[in-house]
């Protein structure tokens, strides 16, 4: 089981639908549903520069399509700190989006572990928790 | 060169005709307009045609200058190719005339400096009548135009699905699924529950939305009627009266008694009433909201200034997505996200312009410039 998990997505109910699975799935101890990406962000950011590796999270699902902030504006942002997060730190894309332009994006991005379609699937969270 | 001589053997023949007579036959009954100019600009021969197409009187015409059978938009345009081809360049070149009717003619031109002796004389010119031809090229023009905003529309519509659909659907899924387990603690399957209806009646706000949006287009082709600005205001204000008051919030409006527009009537009506509803959709926790409507005519427009004390936006970061459909600025508003593209749509669809203006935490102006 893993220690902390952020959920970070604007859609309050797709915190608490996330988080509820998570939960019913036994797959980590601590929640953390961030609903502001920008909050989030100082937060991952003033750990990675201090590294602070222990209070990082050790799995992050992030949306994409988010006001102000997107996921790939999130991503942008946490790039030049890719070395201090690899390794300690999974970020997988968490989306309803179906857009196949959005899939290959992800795939290219050095940062990102996997991308997901919501709702998460049982199956895909097995898959998780083994890797 | 110019004289054959009269062939012998018949009178009653093509060969019995001297070339210049030939020459005079074909120059008055050739299909397209021949003329000539001298160099002072005035015409010095013109053909049946050229009668034709002016609906003048040849004595009218000879004498006169060229310039006042030219459209005036395109005085100066003809002017430089009638300046070069005198200069002894050949030209070549389309120009819109005007018949003594007012009819616009649109003309594929060629011109031959006319030299004798080596010394300039004048212009000869044909010119043929497109006008039928660049009334389809424009046909097309618009077809294609419109061909092109639908596909653009289509995109859109793939992207909406693609992102905007899904979410509600996929969130749907989740929650049924949720549902399903087993040992549910009784808070979270609360909550799922009324997360499912909320899901449901979203998505179903969406698919109206994306089907008044589908119809906005029809919709336009609606004849427009003369109707009051000042009226459509006042309703839209006594509509929102309700939300307006229980916000705390007042609102001011600067206008003439009666401004009469030639518009279609729908398209204004809700053009003033989403503005009037993102004005208190958008208001300021800390303060009370205050929100002040202008009216006024403007020449031959009819300008619509909101001002609020809302929360305001910083449009360098919004920039161009401001009216794009779904998207939303402020994370605690429930909105929509539809508003504004639908009244961006609406003022192109009625010919008018939309501006916006905003300062965080100190409100935003819209002003909508329609054609009275």
């Amino acid at each position: 089981m893993y220690k902390k998990v952020y959920i970070v997505d604007d859609d309050e109910v797709s915190i608490f639908l996330t988080e509820a699975i998570l939960e019913a799935e036994s797959f980590a101890t601590e929640f953390k549903g961030f609903l502001d990406p920008k909050k989030a962000l100082y937060n991952l950011l003033e750990n990675a520069k201090n590294s602070n590796t222990s209070a990082l999270p050790e799995v992050i699902f992030l949306d994409l399509n988010m006001p102000f902030i997107s996921g790939w504006d999130f991503l942008e942002a946490l790039a030049p700190y890719e070395h201090a997060l690899k390794g300690r730190c999974r970020i997988y894309i968490l989306t309803s989006s179906v857009d196949e332009h959005e899939r290959q994006r992800a795939a290219a991005s050095g940062l990102v572990a996997g991308f997901l379609q919501k709702p998460l699937q049982d199956g895909c969270l097995t898959q998780l928790k083994r890797n | 060169m110019h004289h054959n001589s009269p062939p012998t053997r018949s009178s009653a023949s093509i060969a019995s005709l001297r070339l210049e007579r030939l020459n005079r036959l074909l120059f008055n009954h050739y299909p397209d307009a021949i003329y000539t100019i001298n160099t002072d600009g005035t015409f010095h021969t013109v053909n049946d045609t050229v009668c034709q197409v002016l609906q003048k009187e040849r004595e009218e015409l000879v004498g006169q200058n060229y310039q006042l059978a030219v459209h005036p938009e395109y005085w100066e345009h003809s002017f430089s190719y009638f300046k070069a081809a005198h200069e002894g360049l050949p030209q070549r070149y389309q120009t819109v005339v005007r018949s003594s009717s007012g009819e616009s003619v649109f003309l594929d031109v060629t011109n031959f400096p006319l030299k004798v002796n080596g010394e300039m004389v004048g212009v000869f010119g044909i010119a043929r009548d497109i006008t039928e031809q660049k009334h389809r090229e424009q046909a097309l023009l618009r077809t294609t135009q419109e061909l092109k905003r639908q596909n653009e529309e289509l995109e859109l519509f793939r992207k909406i699905i693609a992102h905007d659909f899904r979410s509600p659907i996929a969130r749907l899924l989740g929650l049924s699924k949720l549902l399903q387990k087993d040992n549910l603690p009784e808070k979270t399957q609360e909550t799922a529950l009324s997360a499912l209806l909320q899901s449901a009646q979203q998505l179903d706000g969406m698919v109206q939305d994306l089907n008044q949006m589908l119809s906005l287009h029809h919709q336009g082709d609606e004849p427009r009627e003369q109707c009051d600005a000042v009226e459509l205001v006042q309703l839209a204000m006594n509509s929102l009266q309700a939300d307006i008051s229980s916000a705390g919030g007042s609102i001011t409006l600067d206008a003439p008694d009666t401004l009469q527009v030639f518009t279609v009537k729908a398209f204004m009506a809700s053009i003033v009433q989403n503005l009037l509803s993102n004005a208190i959709k958008y208001r300021s926790p800390d303060r009370a909201l205050q929100v002040n409507i202008q009216v006024a005519q403007q020449g031959k427009e009819v300008v619509f200034t909101f001002t609020d004390n809302g929360k305001g936006m910083d449009l360098d970061q919004v920039g161009s997505s401001l009216f794009r459909m779904y998207k939303r600025f402020h994370h605690e508003v429930d909105g929509k996200g539809l508003g504004l593209y639908l009244v961006k749509e609406q003022v192109r669809l009625l010919e008018g312009r939309i501006e916006v203006e905003s300062t965080p935490e100190q409100g935003t102006t819209f002003t909508v410039t329609l054609p009275v």
